[in-house]
């Protein structure tokens, strides 16, 4: 059975007169296997938002199933979807949402503090990934105090700290300068190498040429997909554009 | 650009902000209200007829309003300048340059300065007429139901807070002008730097507030007491604000140390965040906290003057009417004299058919000076003088002198003297000599030191100083060594009294004044010094009470105006503190739920903060209470109320009350901070 299963997801949006009717996801459908790195591209519009969300449970879809690890996102209480959230799912989002009031280190600490765990056991947590992500040093500073890409790999490391089945990313580098692209690509490539499924959504084709497979979403539909196969990511990178330009050009 | 354009950009300002500029036009209201209210009543026919103590105890209420309103004017439009800046510099950049933005400035301020003037001139004239009914209850007066218009209080009123909310303009102005565009843009969403521990401040809040304490501990009933009042006053508030701004954040480091405590889910947010703004947060704090303070303070102080008046006027009189002769030559308190004005006194009694009863009457001499190893000083710098310091105050003595005959008489003992022994007593400090030297002149040999003395009045009434109280074989021949000196005799600085105190039934006061009044005059020539004038005191119960009652009550219900006053503000200061955090911590709050906070998680987080944040000022303040207790204990005794279950009473009183009104007062505000935070607000 995959981790991630979508099926037949559709999502309509009401305006408050409940005049118009808007629909951002028509029927999406596609699974997710465990280890996978998923990439989710589509352009402004193409409702590769609203399917994070819906993913993620901030947002309820109107129909369809989303199952993640044999449970349906739709039987979970509301009240327990937050709890839900925090011990399976990992987020990284583009404009890195840290908490300016905490620490770099208590940035991270904050699942496992919401989870009610011992300090030891955040401490014994954060040290391996801190050392992985090259982040040790910059512990006991300030969000303020740090790059952007440091603070990227601060939220990379808040999302793993929970041990989360899948790891949703937002437009990880829609805020990073190139260099600062290269090295969270990187990075997120090493974590999948190491057992991490991670689901990414991205207009961007480099950060899209990092990932295993890649889904186009096209009007609220997924349109196309290609699979890495053998391809290095540079070939991956020529693929993902023509795909794009096809798309656009608006012809299958 | 548009005619009308500015008017409707700062129109609109008010309306979309509206959360804060409603409570910003309640208080502008409320004070405006009260200001005009204590104005009318101050320059009210009525009250001019009453006494002119109530209209000055209403003009210095008129000045602490214009004060506060001024101060807490300023600091609540700081926090709508801080939310309207952003909004500013978007104009700025879509092309406004800072004169347009000063005319926006302009109506906006005018607009608000418009509705809290007429709103709180219409609130005002609709409630002076129910103060000055609460007013006349207060104090014992007649009322009267006639609505009257104030025209000069009006145009006061509009004068004094068209100049006030100008210079709030001025200081908008201000900030707009400093800032440019760029800055303006990010005010809103730029967060301060985490602050230091200032241990030296705590520390130092600590000490200053240590030292106040003490000060009101070992405080005594004097004018030293009054003065100390205000310095330990002045203390506290400064304490206090050291305090609660620096001893906050290093309250807050070390919650942040302490690992198992700060890592748990319904601390970790709430004590970061403290920390975070806890410099601000501290002032706030100190604020409500000495608002706090000072309400109860007032009402507990003036309350206590208002209740006890009653137990402090019976003191001062023992009897309905009497009268105090003072007598420049010591035998004119000889039998036959005394005998003469008493068969007067009698006369006139019986022409005005008065049912004279329970007549008091004794003689005594009377002197003053300091009281130093047993030896009787005079000193002109210090003796009487109300400001000296502590230690000279308490030896300052005022001296009465009874002879043996009068005293045994009084004492029902049969004391027998020699005529150089006294009989001692004291009513403060042990007296420890075995003989007592008067100003040089003569060493009397202490034959015993009395523990209890028979006053004649109620001397003991007068608490201001110590009273050193002594028996002598007679007057004639301890009268000499007092006045034997010209100087001290021209000084007044002796006296020979005599007191003579009745009850006569008689119900028309007028009648019993003109009654004491003929008394006085007729036998004047009796009591008439040498260079013609004349020294007496005549006083009677009624008239007495009317004057406390308009005193007393005056303060007491200037007390509950004022205290109605501080209690919004500290409403609106939570409220505002809560709306403009709740505002700050949204975005916080929305992060915190992506990454798995729940609902529940957010409402202990707030309740975690509420807890260390918001029941801190209200204790501070019952603590400041209790120390300052002793001292107004002090201070009460001045004004002749001794009644310590009633200080308690009230004082108890008072803190259910706020505490009661605080709980709801926070219930409801974290109410609001949590739709805000949660994102159920719109």
């Amino acid at each position: 059975m995959s981790l991630l299963e979508v099926k037949n997801v559709k999502k309509i949006y009401t305006t408050r007169m409940g005049k118009n009717q808007v629909e951002a996801l028509k029927n999406v459908s596609f699974s997710v296997e465990k280890g996978e790195y998923v990439a989710i591209m589509g352009e402004s519009g193409s409702g590769k938002t609203t399917l994070l969300n819906i993913l993620a449970a901030l947002d309820k879809a109107t129909g369809g199933q989303v199952i993640l690890d044999g449970k349906d996102l739709s039987t979970i209480k509301e009240s327990d979807i937050a709890t839900f959230r925090r011990d399976n799912l990992g987020f990284v989002f583009q404009d890195f949402n840290l908490l300016d009031t905490f620490s770099i280190e208590d940035n991270i600490y904050l699942p496992l503090v919401l989870a009610n765990r011992s300090h030891g056991e955040m401490v014994g947590r954060l040290t391996p990934i801190a050392e992985q992500l090259g982040i040790s040093e910059l512990l006991k500073k300030y969000p303020y105090e740090v790059s952007g890409g440091q603070k990227q790999r601060v939220a990379v490391a808040r999302a793993l700290i929970s041990n989360p089945k899948i790891i949703l990313a937002d437009e990880p580098t829609g805020a990073l300068d190139s260099k600062a692209t290269d090295e969270l690509l990187k990075m997120f490539s090493k974590i999948n190498q190491s057992g991490q499924t991670i689901l990414m959504v991205t207009h961007s084709v480099k950060a899209a040429s990092h990932a295993n497979r890649i889904l186009f979403i096209k009007d609220g539909e997924v349109y196309h997909q290609i699979f890495r196969g053998e391809s290095t990511n540079e070939q991956l990178y020529q693929k993902v554009s023509e795909t794009l330009t096809m798309l656009q050009a608006g012809d299958k | 650009m548009k005619k009308g354009l500015y008017r409707k950009l700062a129109w609109m300002g008010i309306k979309s902000n509206r959360q804060m500029y409603i409570p910003y036009f309640v208080m502008g209201i409320c004070v405006i209200a009260i200001y005009y209210i204590l104005d009318a009543l101050a320059h009210n026919s009525l009250v001019g007829a009453i006494s002119m103590t109530l209209a000055v105890v209403l003009m210095l209420g008129m000045n602490v309003i214009v004060f506060f309103s001024l101060t807490y004017l300023l600091y609540t439009n700081s926090f709508l300048m801080k939310r309207r800046l952003r909004e500013f510099g978007l104009y700025n950049v879509l092309g406004m340059d800072k004169r347009n933005l000063t005319k926006i400035l302009l109506w906006e301020n005018g607009i608000s300065a418009g509705i809290c003037i007429a709103g709180g001139a219409f609130v005002g004239a609709i409630l002076e007429k129910i103060s000055e009914v609460c007013l006349c209850r207060f104090v014992h007066e007649d009322i009267n139901y006639k609505i009257q218009f104030y025209p000069y209080a009006f145009i006061r009123t509009i004068v004094i807070y068209a100049i006030l909310y100008s210079i709030i303009l001025l200081r908008s102005i201000f900030v707009v002008r400093k800032n440019n565009a760029i800055e303006l843009l990010k005010n809103d969403n730029m967060g301060e730097k985490p602050v230091k521990a200032n241990w030296f401040f705590a520390i130092l809040g600590a000490v200053g507030l240590c030292w106040a304490y003490y000060i009101a501990l070992k405080s005594n009933a004097s004018m030293t007491a009054i003065k100390n009042f205000f310095f330990a006053v002045v203390l506290v508030i400064i304490s206090t604000n050291l305090l609660f701004i620096a001893g906050s954040v290093a309250l807050c480091k070390l919650l942040n140390k302490w690992k198992s405590y700060y890592y748990k889910p319904r601390h970790f947010v709430s004590v970061s965040s403290m920390t975070y703004r806890m410099k601000r947060n501290g002032m706030g704090l100190s604020v409500i906290c000495i608002l706090a303070t000072m309400v109860m303070v007032m009402i507990t102080g003036s309350g206590c003057l208002f209740f006890g008046e009653e137990e402090s006027v019976a003191r001062q009189h023992p009897q309905d009417s009497h009268i105090i002769l003072r007598f420049d030559d010591v035998n004119k308190i000889g039998d036959d004299n005394i005998a003469q004005i008493r068969k007067i006194y009698e006369d006139v009694q019986n022409r005005y058919d008065a049912k004279v009863t329970e007549v008091q009457e004794g003689r005594y001499l009377e002197t003053s000076g300091l009281l130093d190893n047993g030896r009787l000083v005079l000193d002109d710098e210090n003796s009487r003088n109300l400001f000296a310091s502590t230690d000279v105050i308490r030896k300052i003595h005022v001296v009465y002198v009874l002879d043996e005959r009068d005293y045994n008489a009084l004492s029902g003992e049969n004391a027998q003297l020699d005529s150089d022994e006294v009989l001692l007593y004291t009513n403060r400090d042990r007296y420890a000599e075995n003989h007592i030297d008067i100003k040089g002149l003569k060493d009397f040999r202490v034959k015993e030191v009395l523990k209890k003395f028979p006053y004649i009045y109620s001397k003991e009434a007068d608490i201001m100083f110590s009273s050193l109280c002594l028996v002598v074989k007679n007057y004639d021949e301890f009268a000499p060594l007092c006045f034997s000196d010209e100087s001290i005799k021209t000084k007044m600085l002796v006296e020979a009294q005599w007191y003579y105190g009745w009850n006569d039934g008689i119900t028309d006061l007028s009648k019993e004044l003109d009654m004491m009044s003929d008394m006085v005059a007729e036998s004047v020539d009796l009591y008439r010094w040498t260079d013609g004038t004349v020294s007496r005191n005549a006083a009677n119960i009624n008239l007495d009470r009317q004057d406390f009652y308009t005193m007393y009550g005056g303060l007491f219900f200037l007390g509950i105006l004022l205290s109605v006053v501080f209690i919004i503000a500290t409403v609106l200061i939570i409220y505002y503190k809560q709306i403009t955090e709740g505002f700050e911590d949204q975005k916080r709050f929305e992060i915190m739920q992506k990454v798995g906070m729940t609902k529940k998680d957010i409402k202990q987080s707030i309740n975690s903060q509420m807890l260390t944040v918001f029941f801190f000022p209200p204790f501070l303040a019952v603590v400041h209470l209790s120390f300052a207790m002793p001292m107004m204990f002090e201070m009460l005794k001045i004004f002749g109320v001794y009644n310590k279950p009633l200080l308690i009473g009230i004082a108890i009183a008072c803190v259910t009350v706020f505490a009661i009104g605080y709980i709801i007062v926070y219930k409801v505000t974290s109410n609001t901070y949590y739709k805000i935070v949660s994102g159920e607000h719109i």
